[in-house]
């Protein structure tokens, strides 16, 4: 996968792919939740875009207005094999920006620092929206937790289907941006 | 009563170099030992009217040094398994395992991983162990939602469960003690229950208080190719290999290196099947190898230990140091527990609680006074030892790396975990106290 990821359609169906639950999905489902999450973010951006023309522009002083409390660390904070760029904690309405990371992902997505890290607050303001007021999209397909024989047991969610509807919703917002002014290469 | 308050003074002085890393823990503890010769007024080569050696070059140095050696050598044993685990991805598919269970419940999650991980350190143990589980467990986690500081909590909590049945963790504190394994086995149990729901406590708390964590995120660099890949039958055999050594040892009355060397051929056979005789001869050598390196922090510590016991064990040592162990050492039931419930922060820093710095030689001193019985100061020093020790102490090398890994203050993540483990250490404690006073 890309290590710098673009929240498109192709990168978004990897997270799915790459999601430890994937092997609980019959794979002749996996277009559909896919889609399902996709629209499900898209949607929620354009009716966020219709109150907030404005606020994909300057999303981080957008947060702070709205009440979050926007962290920055001066760090490209990769922990094992992975690298985070933005972390939202949904409990405290924190969000913690990790500079460094951000701006590796802008560069090699050719945006200025703010407008990337703008699109990145997009993704997470998604999971706020999820958490407190369109309800969980890793929810919207369940798997069992655990399978003897042919009995299953509990039902849990797919994580990746949050992360899919919030790359949509980010997506969706870039294009906004992007029609307001062009992508700098 | 002078070279008391002198050694007691040098104590006080070395632990201050640990506590300001002056000076790693190994060579603080061996430059006590040796000060404390010093200044008790062992000789350094001499031989008493039968022709013993009593100078501490020969007694102290000579014999000290291989006195845990047992012990020492049931680790390297545990660290091969561990080093094995690893390698043939035992450890690894456990835990992912672990992980698919939960899906978006970052709860079940976390506490499925705690659980695995726990099992894992029953056998397992030492830095390298934890650096191992750990570079699979937490990157896991806080992929899923959990945040850094219960990530590390996760870890050291889990290292605390495992460590207190951990066969050649018990061993150790046995021959340290001079107790029974039975009744340090006990202790531990007692110990490994009550971090364990202390923790599950923790983690709900901290879920309520900090919610899920969303990231946006990326893999950093590619995957890499096992030969070794751990499915069907076989594969569920494999991962039943953490527990072949305590069934051994707990039903079966196996001696512990056996155990282990059963437990390593039953990975191996149903691990290796595909990966062929040389390839399997190899990876046996490469981790006995890695096995040993593994061990060798601890394994130093038990050597310097062994010296400081038999420093602390010296007549003139020992007749200086009396009187005053004998004025704090509780004398009754009362005492006992509200000296080692009070006084269990002593354990941090390597203190005067913790058995694995100045605690072994206070802890040896106490015993043999006799003024309570043996497996009471055992278990009483064990419970401070294994529960808030082994989580809080911000000088345990795995504490250092886990919070070093998520990217935290090792002493704000301690603090953190105190008051968590303290009841624990008090429930020791006080059965240690209903067992044997």
């Amino acid at each position: 996968m890309n290590p710098f990821p673009f929240p498109d359609k192709e990168n978004s169906m990897q997270i799915l792919l790459d999601d430890p639950v994937i092997a609980k999905i019959d794979p002749d489902e996996i277009e559909g939740i896919f889609e399902d999450a996709w629209t499900m973010g898209r949607n929620a951006a354009e009716e966020f875009l219709r109150e907030y023309p404005e606020a994909p522009e300057h999303m981080e002083d957008f947060l702070r207005e709205q009440g979050f409390q926007v962290q920055t660390a001066d760090v490209d904070y990769v922990l094992g094999n992975r690298r985070y760029f933005c972390e939202y904690y949904s409990a405290q309405n924190i969000v913690k920006i990790y500079r460094r990371s951000v701006e590796l992902w802008c560069k090699e997505n050719g945006f200025d620092y703010r407008r990337g890290l703008s699109l990145i607050l997009c993704h997470e303001y998604y999971h706020y929206l999820e958490w407190h007021k369109l309800g969980m999209t890793s929810r919207r397909h369940l798997v069992h937790i655990w399978k003897l024989g042919p009995w299953k047991f509990g039902k849990t969610g797919v994580p990746a289907l949050s992360e899919i509807a919030a790359n949509a919703f980010a997506g969706t917002c870039y294009l906004r941006m992007a029609a307001g002014g062009e992508k700098e290469e | 009563m002078v070279r008391g308050v002198l050694i007691i003074l040098f104590m006080v002085a070395i632990v201050a170099m640990m506590v300001t890393r002056k000076m790693p823990t190994v060579l603080a503890l061996f430059v006590l030992t040796v000060g404390i010769c010093l200044i008790g007024g062992v000789p350094a080569i001499a031989v008493d009217a039968e022709g013993k050696a009593i100078g501490f070059l020969q007694v102290v140095i000579q014999e000290g040094a291989v006195s845990l050696s047992d012990a020492i050598m049931v680790a390297i044993f545990a660290g091969w398994l561990g080093m094995i685990m690893e390698k043939t991805r035992i450890s690894e598919t456990m835990i992912k395992k672990g992980a698919e269970l939960g899906g978006d419940k970052t709860l079940i999650v976390t506490i499925v991983l705690f659980a695995v991980s726990s099992l894992l350190f029953t056998t397992v143990n030492g830095l390298g162990t934890v650096i191992m589980v750990g570079t699979i467990v937490i990157p896991i986690l806080v992929s899923v939602g959990v945040d850094k500081v219960t990530a590390a909590a996760v870890m050291l909590f889990a290292y605390t469960v495992g460590n207190n049945v951990n066969l050649a963790s018990v061993n150790i504190y046995a021959s340290m003690l001079g107790a029974e394994f039975g009744q340090i086995q006990l202790v531990g149990a007692i110990c490994a229950a009550g971090v364990f729901v202390s923790a599950i406590i923790f983690f709900v708390i901290r879920q309520r208080k900090v919610g899920r964590k969303y990231a946006f995120s990326a893999p950093a660099g590619g995957s890499e190719e096992f030969v070794y890949s751990l499915k069907g039958v076989p594969g569920a055999l494999a991962m039943v290999t953490p527990l072949i050594p305590l069934i051994l040892v707990i039903g079966f009355k196996f001696p512990l290196i056996s155990a282990f060397m059963v437990a390593i051929v039953w990975s191996v056979v149903f691990t290796s099947y595909k990966a062929g005789w040389k390839r399997t001869m190899n990876m046996l050598t490469k981790t006995l190898f890695d096995g040993f390196s593994a061990t060798a922090p601890s394994a130093t510590l038990m050597i310097v230990i062994g010296m400081l016991l038999k420093a602390i064990a010296q007549p003139p040592v020992k007749a200086a140091l009396d009187p005053l162990i004998r004025m704090i050492t509780p004398s009754n039931a009362v005492a006992f527990v509200l000296f080692f419930i009070i006084l269990a922060p002593l354990t941090l820093y390597r203190g005067p609680l913790n058995l694995m710095g100045l605690g072994s030689g206070i802890a040896a001193l106490m015993i043999s006074l006799n003024i309570l019985p043996l497996p009471a100061f055992s278990g009483a020093f064990l419970s401070v030892q294994n529960a808030m020790e082994s989580v809080c102490d911000p000088t345990n090398t795995h504490d250092v790396w886990v919070c070093s890994f998520v990217g935290e203050e090792v002493t704000s993540v301690t603090k953190k975990l105190l008051p968590w483990v303290w009841p624990v250490t008090a429930i020791g404690v006080i059965a240690s106290a209903i067992l044997w006073l």
